[in-house]
């Protein structure tokens, strides 16, 4: 077998992070693949050729948590393209709810099924691994420029908040994307599993634990205050929530056990 | 349009497994184009598309096929070979309005009706037999009006409307009507009683258009009035029937390895088919 990672094309490259190509031969599999994969959602493409029936398409799924390590075994005439994007990325480029990504792997046959035919038809008269590269570039330079308005709005949304998760965010990105309230709850919400202010919170509480885990800190008000909570109570509520813990319990025994 | 308008049955998987029964228990039949993802085959004339279009949907009875045959071993042995792992609608025997016939779908989900009499009878061996249930109900005298209003060369060629007395369907309801359209023979049904299936993807029929002219006129005729449009040329009639509005020249295209799959690239895009776009991709 062998393997490479590819850099995605130009234009999908805000949304994908790597593309992993896989390609079965008769010699037997390395055992050092380089596979870190673990929680990033993954579109992936599995064709093989078969004696009597010529190329087939096997496989066109979309993996919103990780790829099973199954799903990576390779035969001899088979080959393997792996998308895997950025969080957050691939429900908005597919238009589906991020709760259907979360759920099971999405078939893109029961997603858009004429679509994914024409997909598979290119595929199968694709002459090399490269050209199936080709047309799934295409395919997915297509998605985001059919949906590129929501994909941009979560790109966007998604980033600067995980940059600055104070209070006045959301605000400052409804007025930025021009979008009223309920708009962008909406959208937010559909593809990224959780309303925006709990996003936020959660990124909020992201970075200010990595700061005391860290040990980057004089007091633990000012973590509160870098992290743009309103006081060091908020703070403590916020580290309760998530952690389950509070700050000065987390700095001298750790994490609690879950029970 | 020169070409008659052919039913397209969607199979996950098992299209040529199902190509090859059907042209082995139908006489007169042969299979008249292959590629990955499509067979065509040929029943007595009649051009039936087998698609291999995955999971999503299947093929119900609420468009079957209306098969005349002419000698009863005949009906006998298509009756048994459906039987196998197939389902029994209205099990074979003799009825008023016929001597021999019977209902049946199939284990790959396509329905046939099956009937002994003269092949003048009807004009044509297979017959698409559309039947409104549910919410579909009653609106199968819109749809004659509306299809034979559409295609040229159509006309209704008798309406039978049920009884008084045939509760649970109304009085007046279409029992059982035969039309022409594009000077082929179909036959509408409605039925009141508990059906699980409508129209749907798994049974389409397929309009083959000369020019950009005639898919332009057929796309807006047929998603008139509360239709739907769909990708890569598929469409929803406002009974929800499905329509593939399908230039003639692109299965000359998809059976060309060369430009099968620059063409797929174009459509893939699009929801009514553009043949200029596609044709010119496809030499690209």
């Amino acid at each position: 077998m062998t393997y490479w990672y590819q850099r995605p094309h130009e234009f999908i490259s805000e949304y994908v992070r790597t593309a992993l190509i896989l390609e079965g031969s008769s010699q037997s599999a390395p055992s050092d693949l380089p596979l870190v994969t673990n929680g990033m959602p993954a579109f992936l493409c599995c064709t093989d050729k078969d004696p009597t029936e010529g190329e087939r398409v096997t496989r066109l799924t979309l993996f919103g948590k990780s790829v099973p390590s199954e799903c990576w075994d390779i035969d001899q005439d088979q080959t393997i393209i792996a998308y895997f994007f950025k969080p957050f990325a691939m429900a908005s480029v597919f238009n589906i709810p991020a709760a259907n990504l979360l759920d099971a792997p999405v078939d893109l046959h029961n997603w858009s099924p004429h679509k994914t035919n024409a997909v598979r038809t290119q595929l199968i008269y694709a002459k090399s691994t490269v050209q199936k590269v080709e047309v799934l570039n295409h395919f997915l330079i297509h998605q985001l420029h059919e949906n590129s308005k929501a994909c941009e709005i979560i790109r966007t949304a998604t980033d600067e908040i995980m940059c600055h998760p104070d209070t006045a965010i959301l605000a400052t990105l409804m007025q930025k994307l021009n979008l009223n309230k309920r708009t962008f709850q909406r959208i937010f919400k559909k593809y990224v599993g959780v309303p925006p202010s709990q996003y936020r919170r959660i990124c909020q509480f992201h970075l200010s634990f990595s700061q005391v885990r860290a040990k980057e800190f004089n007091t633990l008000t000012d973590v509160a205050y870098d992290n743009g909570f309103a006081d060091q109570s908020h703070f403590i509520r916020s580290f309760k929530e998530f952690a389950d813990t509070t700050p000065n319990d987390y700095l001298r025994s750790g994490l609690k056990e879950k029970t | 349009m020169k070409e008659k308008i052919t039913p397209c049955l969607w199979f996950n998987e098992q299209a040529k497994e199902a190509a090859a029964l059907y042209c082995s228990v139908f006489a007169n039949s042969r299979i008249t184009e292959q590629s990955p993802l499509v067979i065509g085959i040929d029943v007595s004339g009649q051009s039936i598309t087998l698609l291999d279009g995955g999971p999503k949907y299947k093929p119900n009875p609420s468009i079957s096929f209306y098969y005349i045959g002419e000698k009863p071993e005949e009906i006998d042995r298509i009756w048994s070979v459906f039987s196998k792992g197939g389902k029994v609608m209205v099990p074979l025997d003799k009825y008023p309005w016929g001597e021999k016939y019977g209902w049946i779908t199939d284990k790959y989900g396509i329905s046939w009706q099956l009937a002994l009499g003269k092949l003048s009878d009807v004009g044509q061996r297979i017959t698409p037999c559309l039947m409104f249930t549910g919410k579909q109900y009653g609106r199968a005298e819109d749809a004659i009006t509306f299809y034979t209003s559409i295609f040229e060369g159509s006309k209704v060629d008798g309406i039978l409307r049920y009884g008084s007395n045939e509760l649970p369907d109304k009085e007046g309801k279409v029992k059982h009507a035969q039309i022409i359209i594009h000077n082929q023979k179909f036959m509408l049904m409605e039925s009141a009683q508990q059906h699980d299936f409508t129209f749907s993807e798994g049974v389409s029929l397929t309009v083959h258009c000369e020019n950009q002219k005639e898919i332009d006129y057929y796309w807006q005729k047929l998603t008139e009035k509360g239709g739907e449009e769909s990708m890569c040329g598929w469409l929803k009639d406002k009974f929800g029937v499905s329509w593939q509005i399908i230039p003639t020249i692109l299965s000359k295209i998809m059976s060309d390895p060369a430009k099968a799959g620059k063409a797929a690239q174009a459509f893939m895009e699009m929801r009514k088919l553009n043949i200029e776009q596609i044709v010119q991709a496809s030499i690209s």
